[in-house]
C-alpha cells in the first residue's frame, strides 16, 4: 500500500471510521502479534497483549498526529508499552524461548521454501534468546521494517546506539546459526 | 574503535539493500575492505528476513478483528455533519456570547459621559435606535431625548470641569437639535407643522437650560455655551420663518380658490356685478343675497 493511502486511511480512522480502522488493523496485526510473540514467548499471553494493543489503539488513535511520527512506529510504541506492562505484572523473566509446539500446530508460518523448517525454528529461538533491546531492533528493522531514527525515537536511545544494537544482535545470531563471530 | 561505527553504518545500509530484494554479492562487491566482516552478517540478514514472523491463529485473528471494529461500531457521523454541527453550535455559542457581551457594554454604557470610554458605545445605540425609528414623529421623539441627555451631559461636564467634554456634549446638542430642524422641514402637510412646533418647544426650552448654565459657567466654559446659544437661537429664528411661512402658503390656496368663488362662474368681478345691479339688468336676488354673503365671509377673515 501506497504512503498516500495509508496516510488517508489513517485519516479516516482517525474520524472513526470503522472500515479504515479494520484496513489498518488487517495491515499491522501480523506483525504486532509476532513482535509481541517474540518477547513473551507463548500463544496465550501474545494473543492477550495484541488485543490491548488494539484495543489502546481504539482509544488513543483520536489524540494520534500523523505529522509527528509514523503509524508504523506509533503502533509499535504502544506494543512496547503493554510488553513491559506485561513484565511488570507478571515479573516473568524477559528471555523466552519459543515454544515448539506452536511451530508444529502451523501457527507460525513455514511455507517458506527458501529456509529449511529446522533453520527457522533455530532463527526463532535465537531472536527469542536475544536481548529485550536487541530483540526489539530486530524485529522492528528486519520485520516491521521501521527506520533506524524511528526505532531510536521509540527506544528513546541515540541512533548509534541502536545500531550498535543491531550490530551486536546480528552477530549473536550468526554465531547461532553456526557462521562467524 | 574507529571501525566499529564504520561497519554499524555498512551493515545497516546492507540490510536496506538486502530487505529490498537486492543481491548480497552486489553489495559485497561494494565493499571489499569488509568483506570478510560482511559476508556472515548478510547470510544471517537474509536467514532472519527470509523467516516468517510468528503468526496468530486465523480464529484469535478474525475474533479480535470483530471485537476491534464493533468497538468503533457506535454510530459515527459523518465529518462533515459533525464540522457542520461544530460549527454551527461554535457559531451559536459566539453569537450568544457577544450579545450578552454587547448588551452589558450597552447597559454600562447608559450613564456615561463624553470623558468615558464607554462614551462612543452609548453614542453607537442611540445611532441604531434612530436608524430604526418608523417614522418622524418617532425619530424626532428619540433626537428629543438625545438633546435633553446632551445637556444633561454638558452641565455635568461643566460642574466637573471638563470643558473640552462639555464640548463634546455641546456639540451633540447642536447636531441633534439640527436634525429634528431637518426632520422637520422634509415633512409635509399637518406633520410639518407640527414638528416644527415640537422643534420650536424643544429649542426654547434648550435656551433656558443654556441661558441658565450661562449664568453659573465658568470662564472656560462659557465660549462654548454661547456658541451653542447662538445657534439654538437661530435655529428657532429659522423655525419660525418657516411656520410663518407655511401658514402664509396655507392661507394663499384658500384666497385663490375664495376669489375664484367670488367671481362666480361667469368670470366676472364683484365690482362689475354691482355695476350690472344699478343698470337694468336680469339677474335675481338669490345671486345678489350670495355674493354679499360670500364677500361678508372673506371680510370676516
Amino acid at each position: 500500500m501506497d504512503d498516500k493511502k495509508l496516510t488517508d486511511m489513517i485519516e479516516r480512522a482517525i474520524k472513526g471510521d470503522v472500515q479504515a480502522l479494520g484496513r489498518l488493523y488487517d495491515l499491522f496485526v501480523d506483525d504486532i502479534y509476532g513482535y509481541v510473540f517474540y518477547h513473551v514467548g507463548n500463544r496465550e499471553d501474545s494473543e492477550d497483549i495484541t488485543s490491548d494493543v488494539f484495543l489502546k489503539v481504539l482509544k488513543g488513535i483520536k489524540q494520534f498526529i500523523p505529522t509527528q511520527v509514523s503509524f508504523k512506529a506509533w503502533l509499535f510504541k504502544i506494543a512496547r508499552n503493554t510488553v513491559i506492562d506485561y513484565y511488570r505484572k507478571t515479573s516473568k523473566i524477559k528471555k523466552t524461548v519459543l515454544n515448539e509446539d506452536l511451530i508444529d500446530s502451523g501457527m507460525i508460518d513455514t511455507n517458506d521454501v527458501e529456509i529449511d523448517r529446522f533453520t527457522q525454528q533455530l532463527i526463532k529461538n535465537a531472536i527469542a534468546g536475544l536481548s529485550s533491546d536487541q530483540k526489539d531492533v530486530v524485529v522492528l528493522r528486519f520485520y516491521a521494517g521501521l527506520k533506524i531514527n524511528e526505532i531510536a525515537t521509540l527506544l528513546g536511545k541515540s541512533e548509534e546506539a541502536v545500531m550498535a544494537l543491531q550490530h551486536r544482535a546480528l552477530k549473536r545470531l550468526t554465531k547461532v546459526l553456526g557462521g562467524a563471530d | 574503535m574507529a571501525k566499529e561505527p564504520k561497519s554499524y553504518d555498512a551493515v545497516d545500509r546492507m540490510i536496506d539493500h538486502i530487505r529490498k530484494g537486492m543481491g548480497i554479492n552486489e553489495y559485497l562487491a561494494g565493499h571489499p575492505e569488509m568483506r570478510k566482516e560482511l559476508a556472515p552478517l548478510a547470510l544471517t540478514v537474509v536467514t532472519v528476513t527470509e523467516t516468517a514472523m510468528p503468526k496468530p491463529d486465523p480464529r484469535f485473528k478474525a475474533s479480535l478483528r470483530g471485537r476491534f471494529t464493533k468497538q468503533t461500531a457506535t454510530p459515527v457521523i459523518p465529518a462533515r455533519t459533525l464540522d457542520f454541527r461544530k460549527l454551527a453550535l461554535k457559531t451559536l455559542a459566539t453569537s450568544l456570547a457577544l450579545i450578552i457581551l454587547l448588551g452589558s457594554i450597552a447597559m454600562a454604557s447608559t450613564n456615561s459621559m463624553p470623558n468615558s470610554p464607554l462614551y462612543p458605545v452609548k453614542k453607537l445605540v442611540e445611532t441604531i435606535r434612530y436608524a430604526s425609528a418608523t417614522d418622524g414623529d418617532a425619530a424626532v421623539e428619540l433626537k428629543s431625548e438625545n438633546v435633553q441627555t446632551r445637556l444633561k451631559e454638558a452641565q455635568a461636564m461643566i460642574e466637573e470641569g471638563d470643558q473640552g467634554a462639555a464640548q463634546v456634549a455641546l456639540t451633540g446638542l447642536r447636531q441633534d437639535t439640527a436634525e429634528i430642524y431637518r426632520l422637520a422641514l422634509e415633512s409635509s402637510g399637518r406633520d410639518k407643522e407640527r414638528l416644527f412646533d415640537k422643534f420650536v418647544s424643544i429649542s426654547e426650552r434648550q435656551q433656558a437650560v443654556l441661558a441658565g448654565l450661562l449664568a453659573t459657567a465658568p470662564e472656560d466654559a462659557r465660549d462654548g455655551l454661547e456658541r451653542a446659544l447662538a445657534a439654538s437661537k437661530h435655529g428657532l429664528e429659522n423655525a419660525q420663518q418657516e411656520q410663518s411661512k407655511d401658514k402664509q402658503d396655507k392661507n394663499q390656496p384658500a384666497n385663490e380658490d375664495k376669489s375664484k368663488e367670488d367671481n362666480g362662474a361667469d368670470g366676472r368681478s364683484n365690482d362689475q356685478k354691482e355695476k350690472d345691479q344699478q343698470a337694468p339688468s336680469s339677474n335675481n336676488g338669490a345671486t345678489e343675497k350670495s355674493d354679499h354673503g360670500k364677500d361678508n365671509n372673506k371680510n370676516g377673515r
